[in-house]
């Protein structure tokens, strides 16, 4: 099996690399920075893609060099360097040797998330321990390619996009790019030139998986890639449900980061989709941090069907997404359940998209903003009724928290309703943390800042309540330390 | 007709005033433009009414509101007549001139286009603690020489209220005869501990179009009541900019709409809370039926320091009709931590279950919804605190309703 391959093929390198003692690593393939129409054509024969795949990727990368930079976010977006960009096998940057060289401010965060010591190495990129990371955080390999057997004992695909594009050929074709075409905008186009990883994921009819799926457990993917791409199927009368990201803060040396993810559901299936987000926010003053760009977008093609987003974003400099649903079969559902927190200098610009197209279509959205220090963030959202969507229903729901007089919260929402039975109800509040509240649990001893956590935890609630039982307990931790040094 | 309307407009103005020589209206594409299209305009070659064309307006129309006791002024094609309007024993301490439009606005396109095309401006000046109780009403009145003419023009009201001084206005719009292409543009200051009552009446037929902009600025302690009733039939567009500059100012703006065979009725609302303790209200109703369509953009901003500041906005909206439209987009921008805001926007179609209960009891569907139509509606009505007002609005909803429901 290819992954036994890849698992042996790496720890045997990670053992001549011990036993030289010395650390230069040596990359195979690797192209060097910027972008034309040769890099993309290099990266789609790397991965040995068929001429239909390199085609719609000089398509996408011909169009975007016309294209011209969005500018309608409220972020402040500095200029992008294009050119200054590796799109293919970037070669290793020296990381930090030991853990002793990482910021001793993000192992304090680690040791409070009650992260063990590899998986610390693991996360703040020290050199060495990345091939070893998947035994660490899963105790072995054998945990993984485990699941992977019983997963494809259900007939479901698991595996990285490229693997897929090899493998099942038909069904990428098929949905690549359906819901997310290349001239969606910017950088979904530079996505659809230069993707060079993510996920696929194929749940045949009627098949619940019996797990919830995660980038961690496919083990080729230690290093989430700058341009990843996923797509998720489910076929009729299947559920999947999949994670994304981690709660620790994870050490990144590319600063842009366009993502791509496409689910599909058709009849009676369903997607919960689940993110937790905690890219590096850059340092107090606003230097460095990730651009976390990405273009997420749900098709509930099939009748009673069902998309499910949840988004926990406490990182990036700048986050900026909307991950979306086309609702076209009848009675089909969207959701979006959405937690973003900035502090500091970080700015965030998200929300959701509902486009109800079918019959008796609902839709729900909860988001909860919380604002701290000078950050700044918006809820941007949109609800469109279609003239054919007879009964449609969306309730929105926005709450905005303001820590400190510094920061900003915005509320914008557009409410487009073109068919009489649609029901449509939207309401948003912005206020700051009740005194009432704090004083309650100071006067019983709870510290400002635990005080302030809970209070935001509480807050939260509703969509916190929507995660995964395992993914909640950390994402809940986070919260508390995203909103340090915010208050006092 | 010329390719380009606006350039067709401000050449026969002689004035390109803050216009590119090549710029046009706006189109879907620009944000603020986005759920109103002009290209109705398009239909009629418009001629901008000018100082020395004469009218043949001898009475104010029927179809005007009337209120009781009130100073009547009338403007016709955006210039005041003075033998219409009640001029003489103005009561003490407001004064009423017309004069060359002077201030330029703001630098959004209504603004300027209401600054190329207005030739004339009314003053309108309440002394220090002065109250006036007559409500003062303006007449907007479209005239055209045949039922083709297609008029263009803009009048500038200016209303500045001193110290303490009280009074209560009202501008209507209506059309005459022929079509009307207006865009009315009101600046409004109110000194510290004024009051205002400010009601508009948006009534033009079909095939009239109104862009309109209101710049209101409320200053400490002042109270400002508002209230915009569009129930016109064409295009009507009113832009409300409501500065709340100094602290504890109060102001209430409210609005219902009902919108027939192809009318657009647009409400764009921007209210900046720049000053602590200040307190702003919204509440606005509409109702679409056959091809209408409603566009409601409301927008608070609340500046870093203005702690302290409630502003609410609330927006409903029915469907009557399949073909009917409704988009809102209320928006809310916030540097301050100390504030409270809300927002709600919900759109819907009538009630079944109210609709079936006053069928059970005998009532015919058609007049069964147009009473429902009529009660969702006047509870935003309800919102205008003086009395007198609120009656003369209420009917003049009830009559729009019953031409077209019952």
């Amino acid at each position: 099996m290819a992954t036994t391959d890849t698992v042996e093929r790496v720890s045997a390198l990670e053992a001549e690399k011990y036993r030289y003692g010395f650390s230069t690593d040596i990359e195979m393939d690797f192209a060097p920075k910027g972008l034309n129409e040769d890099i993309v054509r290099l990266i789609s024969a790397k991965k040995e893609e068929p001429e239909w795949l390199l085609e719609w990727r000089l398509k996408a990368f011909a169009l975007w060099q016309d294209m011209p930079e969005p500018g309608w976010q409220k972020p402040d977006v500095p200029q992008i360097d294009y050119q200054d960009v590796y799109y293919y096998a970037a070669p290793k940057k020296d990381g930090p040797k030991s853990l002793d060289e990482v910021d001793p401010k993000l192992l304090e965060t680690y040791a409070k998330l009650g992260i063990p010591l590899k998986e610390q190495e693991v996360l703040a990129g020290v050199e060495g321990a990345p091939r070893v990371a998947v035994d660490a955080v899963f105790d072995s390999v054998s945990v993984a390619t485990t699941y992977r057997k019983e997963l494809e004992s259900h007939g479901i695909v698991f595996c990285s996009i490229s693997e897929a594009v090899k493998t099942h050929p038909d069904l990428v074709k098929k949905y690549l790019g359906s819901v997310v075409p290349y001239s969606d905008n910017k950088h979904a186009c530079l996505n659809a030139a230069v993707f060079t990883d993510g996920s696929f994921v194929y749940i045949p009819k009627g098949v619940k998986c019996p797990m919830e799926l995660s980038t961690y457990f496919r083990i080729n993917a230690q290093e989430t890639g700058q341009f990843e791409r996923t797509l998720i199927i489910a076929d009729e009368g299947s559920y999947v449900s999949y994670l994304e990201g981690c709660t620790a803060p994870m050490r990144d040396e590319n600063q842009l980061h366009a993502a791509v993810v496409e689910l599909i559901t058709l009849d009676d299936a369903e997607i919960k989709y689940s993110t937790v987000q905690n890219w590096y926010p850059g340092d107090v003053n606003g230097k460095g941090g990730i651009f976390n760009f990405v273009t997420k977008r749900g098709a509930c093609r099939g009748r009673n069907s069902k998309i499910s987003w949840t988004q926990v974003e406490t990182g990036s400099a700048i986050t900026w997404k909307y991950p979306s649903c086309i609702l076209q079969g009848d009675n089909s559902v969207g959701e979006f359940y959405s937690v973003a927190i900035t502090n500091n200098c970080q700015q965030a610009d998200t929300g959701t998209k509902m486009i109800h197209i079918g019959k008796n279509t609902r839709s729900r959205i909860i988001s909860k903003g919380i604002s701290a220090g000078r950050a700044d963030q918006t809820y941007r959202g949109l609800v469109r009724v279609l003239p054919n969507a007879s009964g449609a229903r969306n309730f929105t729901q926005c709450d905005s928290l303001l820590i400190g007089d510094k920061c900003g919260a915005h509320t914008i929402p557009y409410i487009e309703s073109r068919n009489p039975t649609a029901q449509l109800e939207h309401e948003a509040t912005t206020s700051r943390i009740s005194e009432d509240q704090l004083f309650y649990c100071l006067s019983r001893g709870i510290g400002e800042e635990e005080a302030v956590a809970l209070i935001v935890n509480g807050f939260c609630k509703e969509v916190m309540q929507t995660l995964p039982m395992e993914f909640a307990v950390e994402a809940q931790k986070l919260i508390g330390i995203s909103l340090e040094g915010s208050v006092g | 007709m010329t390719d380009n309307l606006l350039q067709d407009l401000l050449r026969q103005r002689g004035d390109s005033g803050r216009f590119d020589p090549k710029e046009a209206l706006p189109t879907r594409k620009a944000e603020a433009w986005k759920y109103t299209d002009l290209k109705r305009l398009e239909k009629f070659g418009w001629s901008v009414w000018l100082a020395e064309d004469s009218h043949g307006v001898t009475a104010i129309p029927d179809a005007a509101l009337k209120i009781e006791g009130a100073i009547n002024i009338v403007l016709v094609n955006g210039f005041l007549d003075r033998d219409l309007s009640a001029l003489d024993h103005l009561p003490m301490g407001l004064s009423l001139e017309a004069g060359p439009a002077s201030e330029a606005y703001g630098d959004g396109f209504t603004d300027r286009l209401s600054d190329a095309l207005t030739q004339e401006e009314l003053t309108l000046h309440v002394d220090a603690g002065k109250v006036i109780e007559a409500p003062i009403h303006i007449h907007h009145i479209t005239w055209g020489a045949d039922a083709d003419a297609a008029i263009a023009h803009a009048a500038r009201v200016t209303i500045t209220l001193d110290k303490g001084a009280e009074a209560t206005v009202v501008e209507s719009h209506v059309t005459a005869s022929g079509n009307g292409f207006t865009v009315p543009s009101l600046g409004v200051s109110l000194g510290e501990n004024s009051r205002l009552g400010l009601y508009s009446a948006l009534m033009e037929k079909a095939g009239s179009s109104q862009i309109g902009l209101a710049d209101i600025g409320v200053s400490k302690g002042a109270v400002l009541d508002s209230f915009i009733l569009s129930i016109g039939k064409g295009l009507a567009r009113r832009e409300v900019r409501l500065t709340m500059a100094g602290e504890r100012g109060e102001a209430a703006l409210s609005g219902a709409y009902f919108g027939t065979g192809d009318a657009l009725i647009d409400t764009t609302t921007f209210v900046t809370h720049g000053a602590e303790n200040a307190t702003s209200r919204q509440f606005f109703r509409g109702v679409l039926d056959d091809r209408s369509r409603g566009v409601f953009q409301g927008k608070v901003l609340v500046r870093e320091g203005a702690q302290g500041t409630d502003g609410q906005q609330q927006h409903k909206a029915l469907l009557l009709s399949a073909q009917a439209e409704v988009d809102a987009k209320p928006e809310l921008e916030i540097y301050a931590d100390d504030v409270q805001c809300a927002h709600g926007a919900t759109v819907g179609a009538l009630d079944e279950d109210q609709l079936f209960y006053l069928r059970a009891r005998g009532i015919p569907e058609a007049q069964a919804r147009a009473l429902l139509t009529q009660s969702f509606l006047i509870e935003a009505v309800e919102h205008i605190a003086r009395p007198a007002i609120r009656d003369v609005f209420r009917d003049a909803l009830a009559h729009r309703l019953e031409g077209d429901l019952v």
